[in-house]
């Protein structure tokens, strides 16, 4: 009920009296949560800053500015190097924090605005469906529980939490406009907050689609499906839909299958479309992750281009144009200045595609399933896959090495051209491994030579082979999976959990990444993944062929490796560690962020690496699990987002916190260290992530475990017991067995002192004065 | 000696196949195979020796499968007889520790294998086994004073040494069975779990274990015993103040410390009350059913619903993080052996529903005339088809039944799930305007 | 004036001033506390037929070097034990004026960045040019505006060229 307004003239009980009383009540809501209502359910801008500082006191933010200009009004260009000031006044400090609070409300708002029209779509097409999320998943959306304290039964439960997140973020994004906020720690807090509210549209828009699309539902079994330019049927016409939004992609299935048409066209993805295809549809195929897109595009593979949102490239149709290929633009986030054929009839629009139209705008998901499907029929039959000779193309090359400035990671194009121009191709298909696929060097070329298709056309012979599985998105983390691994924790024998997220920019080989998830799942870590990282896992081999899907089972469980699925299934894994608060502890979830996040940094062993991230809604996820208290490793391109969080573990006062038995401030190992850091190397990166699963409430078994994978990892990449190790030790028992004359002779010489395991917390509130009677 | 390969728990997951394994010992295709701790005087000892009976690795064929056994023997002043199947089960631990080095299962049942890599670094004795071992034993069980291995590869030799194993096994298990809480003076208690748990702690004595099924009395002694401060420490269980319900002086006192004063008392085999806290690792869950008076049990790998209509996951939110729930006791799928399996609550007597597989796991500890009258999810998924269930085959529950007709018994407190009662009605952010509020002193 | 070798990466008017070794080595004589920074790049890199890492040690009679863990192993096979730290970690120490040095003796007056990622170490720079006194040196191959003073673009030999020259410069004072 809405809008109910009620007018009481006279009213008159043993206590009070009441005359022309006037009640106005905003809903009227039936509930049969009996969860005791927490501090802070939809928290507004200023709500958890409390919480944030406190986080920001102990890792506070160390700015690398990309720019030092600000030209983000008509007083601009304002040089805010050496210490000057902007014609507003604003400091390059908080100029940083602001840039920062821009990225979170952008990958917010992309989020968001995925949510906000995946589940009003739903809504209309499936109607209010209930959610399910399948078997022993009690908590169906614990960041809805914790953040907006409500516990939503169906599709439009939804939408309250959704406006609610829409309403914070515009809060967050005014404060970046001219003369509002003005200190770096408060630009630092929003940006927690609206990344916050990030997790929340993740998980709303992630809920729906498995509600109501029938996805996966936190099923460890999920199906394997094909992964890899090769796994992709090129004698069938091709649809390719590239982007986030499963909706137009899901129709052109749907049509497929009432048409008997299923077996006879191949409907493959690029980035989280892909997943979220394989999701729906198990016969669905992923080309791969974004770093493929200009790559895939330009083969010709794709007679039809489906784009719906984020991380579609933005010359898309410009590229599809040299191949032939229709592109269909199905999203009003990306309409790419095509004509809106939404209301034409699909024939119509079909012909206008056949007869040469580049492109076209169709805003109605059914229509882009036919339209799509009968335009690859027809296209496959007349259009020709133009092959390039790559040797004559690189015979134009004039060795200029303008390219290689342009290259991001400094791939040494003008030798590789130098090589094939005499017939040698192995140089220009190393590259195409490395490649990250953003075609800056074709910009800047100055005999225009369309290199990224050189690399592919060098590598053809290795793409074609390429065919991988990955094991499909799961949905979230079962309530049994975290029961189960409980004991084994605090018993020492699960050291941690890894996520791997994010998107594929690389520093390095894109095998890095399956590389750092084998170590970690070899020892015995938790091991999940989403996203493009989820693909990039794929993409590998071991030396019997097999992937580490096919290895490793999809639990989340020790050496098991658990794909949640999409960006937006990244919210599944905040899930799991809100999860571990409620059924360990018993903590109350509804709205009650504070109390869950401050468990989470000083319990959970978790870490997340985006090893390539690169998008702003990268940098609001990884926020977002900083405000959980999740520490986030990011690659060294990571360091472009210009922040980190860092800990002193030098500083002994930086790392006190409360033990709740008693109340009394103690010293702590410094665990986290960081809540988000740039690793320069792999190497860096897993030991770091070894030592960033310590938490100060680990049993001894537990830290034993800890230290003896994070020494162990550390002699084998840095060749020397790690330097740091007696601040990890508080008892004698913390020494892993195998190491205890090695370690006790370093504490003797540090003249190390044992200490406390406390009940750790920030919050002076939840202290419990001991009370033995 | 230098052991030629690294020895450290991040070679615990490793397994090795088949082609690259050098020898495999015991398993399932030697008939003799086994592996055995015993307490000895100290005079008895060779403190660190290591004895080879039969070929060594370097004498034995690539590829080939051999009988195979692990006689440890220690002393110390603390370490007795009653921890030997405690210090046995680290053997499987510390051979894994070994890089190259597999071991599998325990008992007469241990399935070994050493891998061609290690081999050709040099791992060619099983003395550096053995060494590895006694350094492993002598660091994590400090008690440990003195240790000698032997390796047996010698079939006669292995054939003779399991055969005398296997009855130490079955005096040790006999001797477990038999071991009760009248007969022991002290408990252990578990606080590992408050590392997620703040509250909770678990009560563990010889008829009750751990609720996560990890650790039994004896592994509380052994661990106590190595680290009295530490996470498993001994509880003297005082004077026994009910009988029925399984409480002890010394059991709530530590209670009352333990649980950071959020709990008071303990009842050790009692479901109604004041029952054991839970934490989340619980194997398996009981819980009350009202409507049959009985009680039921689901075990956390149960995926289906249980009677109530709802799965595991379910119950499992109505208790957990050391809060004491009436109607709910997170449990160890190996308490329901115990002879003092929920005593107070009529034991098997109240048992009305448990899943199958668990139903046969301890079918051997269930009253036989009882065997057939628990039913399971083929037998009942609702309350109708369970009270049918128990009518029809004649449950001792039934009998409380017309007790009740009979008798007002006095009601539990306890939850139903899924089931609303009544309704609240939250204003929120509800804006009321009162002209003028007269607050009047009532005469 | 010089070109950014990732030329769109223009930070603003202040730009680092390219020095010549022979420069180099002057600002780098008259400075106080002076720290090298050497990143995962060193691996494998050579000057004429040297091994860098022996430059990087003979440098460590003059300065504190500080490499990137990754790189660690390299020295430790030479006989040597430099302090390994990562660059963030290592530049997050340096932005603090309180911070006391790997030494005890108190903050840097000069750093000197080799052989990380361009794009790191133009991030590095940054974060020392807006947020700390301490100078910065960038001496690799590629001219990083964010620094005081950088080395320009160059061929891998002119590089290896200045380099040697820098090193012998320092060692001879």
């Amino acid at each position: 009920m809405k809008g109910t307004k009620f007018k009481i003239d006279e009213f008159e009980s043993d206590l009070i009296k009441a005359t022309g009383l006037e009640i106005t009540v905003g809903r009227i809501v039936e509930e049969e949560w009996e969860e005791i209502l927490g501090p802070t359910p939809m928290p507004s801008v200023t709500d958890l800053r409390k919480w944030d500082f406190a986080l920001l006191n102990r890792y506070k933010p160390m700015y690398a500015p990309l720019c030092d200009l600000c030209c983000l009004c008509t007083y601009g260009k304002c040089d805010l190097s050496d210490g000057k000031k902007g014609a507003c006044g604003i400091d390059i400090g908080a100029q940083q924090g602001r840039i920062v609070l821009l990225a979170c409300c952008i990958g917010a708002a992309a989020h968001g605005g995925h949510a906000r029209h995946i589940v009003e779509h739903l809504i209309e097409e499936h109607g209010d469906m209930p959610i399910d999320m399948g078997k022993n998943v009690e908590v169906e959306a614990p960041l809805v529980r914790l953040i907006a304290g409500i516990m939503p039964k169906k599709l439009s439960d939804l939408l309250e939490p959704l406006e609610y997140a829409e309403g914070e973020l515009m809060h967050s994004l005014s404060a970046t406009h001219t003369g509002q906020e003005g200190y770096f720690t408060d630009f630092e807090s929003k940006a927690l907050h609206v990344s916050m509210t990030d997790q929340l549209l993740m998980e709303i828009a992630d809920v729906a689609q498995i509600s109501a699309l029938g996805f996966p539902k936190g099923d460890p079994g999920a199906p394997l499906v094909d992964i890899g330019f090769g796994s992709i049927d090129t004698k069938k016409p091709v649809i390719l839909c590239i982007g986030h939004n499963v909706v137009p992609g899901a129709e052109v299935i749907n049509y497929l299958r009432d048409h008997d048409l299923y077996d006879k066209v191949e409907v493959a993805g690029i980035c989280c479309t892909a997943h979220d295809l394989t999701r729906y549809d198990k016969g669905a195929k992923i080309v791969g992750p974004l770093s493929k897109q200009l790559q895939f595009v330009r083969t010709g593979i794709a007679d039809v281009i489906i784009v719906d949102e984020q991380c579609v490239r933005a010359d898309v149709l410009q590229e599809a144009r040299k191949t032939g290929a229709a592109v269909i633009a199905t999203n009003d986030k990306i309409c790419l200045g095509l004509p809106d054929r939404t209301k034409d009839s699909p024939k119509d629009v079909i012909d206008n595609l056949l007869g040469g139209a580049p492109g076209a705008l169709i805003l109605d998901a059914e229509k882009v399933g036919e339209v799509a499907v009968r335009t690859a029929i027809k296209l496959s039959e007349t259009r020709k896959r133009r092959a390039l000779n790559v040797v004559k193309e690189a015979k134009k090359c004039i060795q200029c090495g303008l390219c290689i400035r342009e290259c991001h990671n400094n791939l040494d194009i003008p030798r590789g051209m130098e090589k094939a121009a005499k017939g040698d191709l192995s140089l220009l298909s190393e590259i195409y491994e490395l490649c990250i696929g953003c075609g800056r060097c074709e910009n800047v070329c100055s005999k225009e030579i369309p290199i990224v298709s050189l690399l592919g056309g060098a590598a053809k012979e290795i793409t074609r082979k390429e065919r991988y599985k990955v094991r499909s998105g799961r949905g979230p983390i079962q309530d049994t999976e975290i029961r189960n691994v409980g004991s084994p924790i605090v018993l020492g024998e699960i050291p941690g959990v890894v996520a791997f997220v994010g998107c594929p920019n690389y520093a390095g080989s894109s095998k890095e990444i399956a590389e750092m998830a084998e170590i970690f799942l070899s020892r015995r870590y938790i091991v999940t993944t989403s996203g493009c990282a989820a693909m990039d896992i794929a993409m590998y081999k071991d030396e019997e062929g097999k992937t580490l899907y096919e290895k490793y089972p999809g639990n989340f469980d020790a050496g098991c490796l658990s794909n949640v699925g999409s960006c937006v299934s990244n919210a599944h894994i905040a899930g799991a560690a809100i999860k571990i608060a409620s059924i360990f502890a018993h903590r109350n979830l509804r709205g009650n962020y504070e109390e869950i996040a401050d468990y989470i940094l000083n319990r959970v062993g978790a870490v997340g690496v985006a090893w390539g991230a690169m998008s702003q809604k990268a940098a609001s996820i990884a926020t977002g699990f900083n405000r959980l208290g999740v520490p986030v490793i990011l690659g060294p391109r990571g360091a472009k987002y210009r922040r980190t969080y860092l800990g002193r573990p030098d500083k002994s006062e930086d790392w006190m916190v409360y033990n709740a038995r008693t109340g009394e401030k103690v010293q702590i190992s410094p665990s986290p260290e960081y809540l988000l850091y740039v690793a320069e190397s792999k190497e860096e990166a897993i030991v770091s992530i070894a030592k960033n699963c310590i938490r100060p409430n680990d049993t001894t078994k537990g830290r034993q475990i800890k230290l003896t994978h994070y020494i162990d990892l550390h002699k084998r990449y840095f060749g020397k017991m790690p330097e740091d190790i007696a601040m990890y030790i508080r008892t004698e028992a913390d020494i892993p067995i195998t190491l205890k004359a090695e370690i006790m002779k370093i504490l003797k010489a540090e003249k190390w002192e044992p200490r406390i395991t406390p009940d750790p917390t920030l919050l002076e509130r939840l202290c419990r004065k001991k009370e033995v009677k | 000696m230098k052991i030629p390969v690294d020895v450290s728990v991040v070679h615990e997951g490793e397994r090795i196949r088949k082609e690259d394994m050098y020898v495999e010992l015991g398993g399932p295709k030697v008939s003799s195979k086994g592996e055995l701790v015993r307490v000895r005087k100290p005079g008895e000892i060779r403190d660190g020796n290591v004895e080879v009976e039969g070929p060594d690795f370097d004498k034995l064929k690539e590829g080939g499968r051999y009988p195979f056994a692990i006689f440890v023997e220690v002393a110390g002043k603390n370490v007795e007889e009653d921890l030997e199947a405690v210090i046995e089960r680290r053997i499987h631990d510390y051979c894994n520790y070994v890089e190259g080095f597999m071991h599998l299962n325990q008992r007469y049942d241990i399935w070994c294998r050493l891998s061609k890599k290690s081999y050709e670094r040099g791992f060619n004795t099983l003395k550096y086994l053995g060494q590895a071992l006694i350094t492993l034993f002598k660091a994590e069980l400090p008690i440990i004073e003195k240790i000698q291995v032997t390796f047996i590869t010698d079939e006669k030799k292995v054939e003779a040494f399991v055969n005398d194993a296997r009855k130490i096994y079955e005096a040790r298990d006999a001797r477990a069975r038999a071991l009760s809480e009248e007969e022991v003076d002290t408990f252990y208690g578990c606080v590992l779990c408050q590392s997620f748990a703040p509250t909770h702690f678990c009560v563990i004595t010889p008829d009750r274990i751990s609720l996560c099924g990890s650790i039994n009395w004896f592994d509380g002694r052994a661990a106590a015993r190595v680290d009295p401060k530490g996470p498993n420490f001994a509880i003297p269980k005082g004077e026994l103040i009910d009988e029925v319900n399984g409480e002890y002086s010394g059991v709530n006192k530590v209670v009352k410390e333990r649980s950071q004063g959020e709990t008071e008392r303990f009842y050790l085999h009692s479901i109604f009350n004041f029952p054991h806290t839970s934490c989340g690792c619980f194997e398996s869950i009981a819980f009350y059913i009202p409507e049959v008076d009985g009680v039921g049990v689901v075990h956390r790998d149960y995926i289906g619903e249980t009677v109530l209509g709802v799965p595991f996951s379910t119950l499992a939110t109505q208790t957990g993080g050391g809060k004491q729930v009436e109607g709910f006791l997170g449990m160890a799928i190996e308490y329901m052996r115990s002879p003092k399996f929920l005593q107070a609550d009529g034991g098997w007597n109240r048992m009305v529903w448990l899943p199958k597989s668990v139903k046969e796991r301890v079918i051997d500890d269930i009253p036989a005339e009882l065997r057939d009258k628990i039913a399971t999810e083929e037998d009942a998924t609702d309350i109708a088809a369970l009270k049918g269930f128990l009518k029809e085959r004649g449950h001792p529950v039934v009998e409380r039944w017309r007790e009740v007709e009979a008798v007002e018994v006095p009601e539990l407190e306890v939850m139903p799930v899924g089931a609303p009662g009544g309704i609240k009605i939250i204003l929120q952010n509800a804006k009321i305007h009162a002209e003028k509020v007269i607050i009047k002193k009532i005469k | 004036m010089t070109i950014p070798w990732f030329s769109a990466n223009i930070p603003g008017p202040k730009q680092a001033r390219v020095v010549t070794p022979e420069i180099a080595a002057k600002i780098l004589s008259k400075v106080g506390r002076k720290m090298m920074l050497c990143g995962s790049g060193i691996k494998g890199q050579k000057i004429g037929k040297e091994p860098i890492q022996k430059y990087i040690l003979d440098l460590s009679k003059e300065m504190s070097v500080v490499v990137a863990p990754s790189v660690l192993k390299d020295f430790l096979e030479m006989g040597a034990e430099p302090v390994a730290k990562g660059v963030v970690e290592v530049t997050n120490l340096l932005r603090d004026a309180e911070w006391r040095g790997f030494d005890g003796k108190g903050n840097y007056d000069m750093v000197a960045y080799l052989g990380f990622p361009y794009y790191l170490e133009s991030q590095m720079l940054s974060v020392l040019k807006h947020f700390s006194d301490i100078k910065t040196m960038s001496l690799g191959r590629f001219y990083q505006p964010n620094a005081d003073y950088s080395f320009d673009n160059l061929k891998e030999k002119e590089w290896e060229k200045n380099f040697e020259n820098l090193i012998s410069l320092l060692r001879r004072k």
